[in-house]
């Protein structure tokens, strides 16, 4: 065999000649390879006769025109790798020059390389993602639970701003205060929480604050404070009703100006920090009796959020029951299989005072005495027991029965978000029956 | 009658699900790890159109796009079809669908496009992937279809879909 013919197999390419029409007019034996079913090419299109080149006649006069080569990377196929290359041929352009050339070691390489880079950035995408829905954590799909996250999702997206949660107890406002730290700063900056309640009102001063040496009797160094912790970060003030009025005052400079004076120091620092408070109390009405500053509330209020309280939340009991089955199964090492029907129903009817909280706190209970099969209605311990019928005495001058009844529709309606279900719930009513009632007084919610 | 080709190409961002989707509509296999695709994968499949007419679809499977990169645009050429794939759980994927096709339509302007939203199986309707997806997908006013090559819901719809767009020509 000519020198000639060995050269290309020796530097692992093939190459076919095509004229200006695209058709093959010469090519070395080994390009058959890449022709299936044929076994003669000349005469042949190339673009049928090469899958790879299906449709690319505009490639040929583009490549014919501008005297300029086309290509394709990486073709792979059966175990190798190839590169196409398409070359204007001859002086004067006469034709083309097809080469597929085996870079299966240069792939190889680059695939490994891709394919941890690549990984990463999924990776990191899908955290991206999490951030942007920074509510993703959060268990339930009810409309107040949608509401919920769809807010977090906003604060998540803007600059360090005020934000003052308020439901009741148990409800999940450190979880939120959470989750709306992690949406909006990731893990790596730092989330200081503080219980206002906890701590003495003297000490709480130098907690949040700092002091600097000799500030008080055991002040032997200078301290940071929980709020120059929290720069770059997230500061949860829970229970900030117990804050004192002049702590309050502190407070209230601090976020007007974003600057503070330790215990004891005469200079003044400075910290960017994202705020949130949380209280179980109505601090519009602490305004009202003078123990909470109203230019501090409306300084916090700034994007109020409210919490939900768990019978508010529809089917989401369920998911949180099962997920807080899940999560006491990972601790304990368990393989409890969830509840009874008549577990669910009695979980559904409560009405959870303590929310959340007393939740997770029942299922705990009932899984740690539990250790196979399903939960049931007995393993369950409500500390409020089922509602007592209530006694209504009828006042000595009667009342207006259709009064009493149009104002707890009102009520019950008002209790349940507007939720006509729940509303029937509250008054232990049918659906439809509500929906008879509210048409009966010509109610429109 | 003779055989008629078409070339169909998978496009979209890194790990959307391309390979897998192939692999489920030409074997009807799914793998769960993900292995990056180098360049592209050509697989075939051939079909029968209602009139009896055969096309065999060469079903190119290629590297996860990059914008910037103006050799890897030349994989499309010649594409009688494209798959636009996004993955439901990065909204990254989803938001460069426009621009993706954009560069496609200037490679190959005649191919019918339609675009799909894979790894459905990991999201519920309320994901704003999702809610993302479908808003992107009629502001384009394309056919879209939300898939999972996991389960293989509407994998093999959307092949459909794009051999009955493309059938005017083929069949």
């Amino acid at each position: 065999m000519p020198w000639r013919d060995q050269l290309p197999d020796l530097l692992r390419f093939t190459f076919a000649y095509a004229d200006k029409k695209g058709i093959i007019r010469d090519y070395h034996s080994s390009f058959l390879h890449f022709t299936p079913g044929y076994s003669d090419l000349r005469g042949e299109p190339l673009c049928e006769a090469v899958p790879e080149l299906l449709g690319m006649e505009s490639v040929w006069r583009a490549v014919l025109k501008g005297k300029t080569s086309f290509e394709l990377p990486f073709i792979n196929k059966q175990n190798a790798t190839f590169t196409c290359q398409i070359f204007p041929a001859g002086h004067p352009v006469s034709g083309l020059w097809i080469v597929f050339r085996d870079v299966t070691a240069l792939a190889k390489q680059t695939e490994e390389i891709q394919q941890k880079k690549n990984e990463i950035r999924i990776l990191q995408a899908r955290l991206d993602t999490r951030g942007h829905i920074a509510g993703g954590d959060l268990i339930g799909e009810s409309p107040a639970m949608q509401k919920l996250k769809q807010m977090i999702t906003r604060l998540a997206q803007v600059r360090p701003t005020s934000v003052l949660l308020q439901g009741e107890t148990g409800t999940g406002k450190s979880t939120i205060a959470r989750v709306i730290h992690q949406a909006a700063h990731g893990s790596t900056a730092p989330f200081v929480e503080i219980n206002c309640a906890a701590l003495p009102e003297n000490l709480l001063e130098a907690e949040l604050f700092g002091s600097v040496k000799g500030a008080y009797t055991h002040a032997v160094h200078d301290r940071k404070g929980l709020v120059e912790e929290a720069h770059g970060g997230t500061l949860f003030l829970d229970e900030i009703s117990e804050l004192s009025l002049p702590l309050q005052t502190k407070l209230l400079t601090f976020l007007e100006t974003r600057r503070f004076r330790p215990l004891g120091s005469n200079s003044e620092k400075t910290v960017e920090t994202r705020l949130i408070a949380a209280s179980n109390k109505d601090l519009q009405k602490l305004t009202e009796n003078g123990t909470f500053r109203e230019d501090l509330f409306y300084r916090l209020n700034v994007v109020p959020v409210r919490l939900p309280a768990l019978r508010e939340l529809d089917n989401d009991i369920i998911l949180l029951a099962d997920h807080f089955v899940a999560f006491f199964n990972r601790r304990f090492n368990k393989s409890i299989k969830g509840f009874t029907s008549g577990a669910y129903k009695a979980i559904t009817r409560y009405t959870w005072p303590g929310n959340i909280r007393e939740l997770s706190n029942c299922i705990e209970r009932a899984m740690i005495f539990k250790d196979e099969g399903c939960i049931e209605t007995d393993d369950l311990v409500f500390h409020h027991p089922p509602r007592a019928k209530e006694h209504i005495l009828l006042p000595e001058n009667g009342i207006d029965l259709q009064e009493l009844e149009k104002k707890l529709l009102l009520e019950a309606l008002e209790k349940a978000g507007g939720n006509k279900s729940r509303a029937a719930r509250l008054l232990n009513l049918t659906r439809d029956t509500l929906r008879y009632r509210l048409e009966k007084y010509n109610i429109d919610r | 009658m003779s055989l008629i080709k078409k070339k169909i190409c998978l496009a979209g961002d890194i790990g959307v699900g391309k390979t897998s989707l192939i692999r489920r509509y030409v074997e009807n296999l799914f793998a769960d790890d993900y292995l990056t695709t180098i360049g592209v994968n050509i697989s075939q499949k051939k079909i029968r159109c209602e009139n009896g007419q055969s096309v065999l679809l060469l079903i190119w499977d290629v590297e996860g796009f990059h914008p910037r990169d103006a050799v890897s645009v030349n994989y499309y050429t010649g594409a009688a079809g494209v798959i636009m794939v996004a993955d439901l759980t990065r909204l990254a994927s989803i938001e460069m669908i426009p621009s993706m096709l954009k560069a496609i339509k200037k490679t190959a302007p005649n191919a019918e496009s339609i675009l799909v939203g894979n790894k459905t199986d990991l999201v519920n309707t309320a994901h704003p992937g999702y809610q993302s997806f479908l808003g992107i997908s009629r502001g384009l006013g394309l056919p879209y279809y939300t898939t999972s090559a996991k389960n293989g819901q509407n994998v093999e719809k959307v092949f459909q879909h794009l051999t009955t767009a493309m059938r005017k020509e083929t069949c």
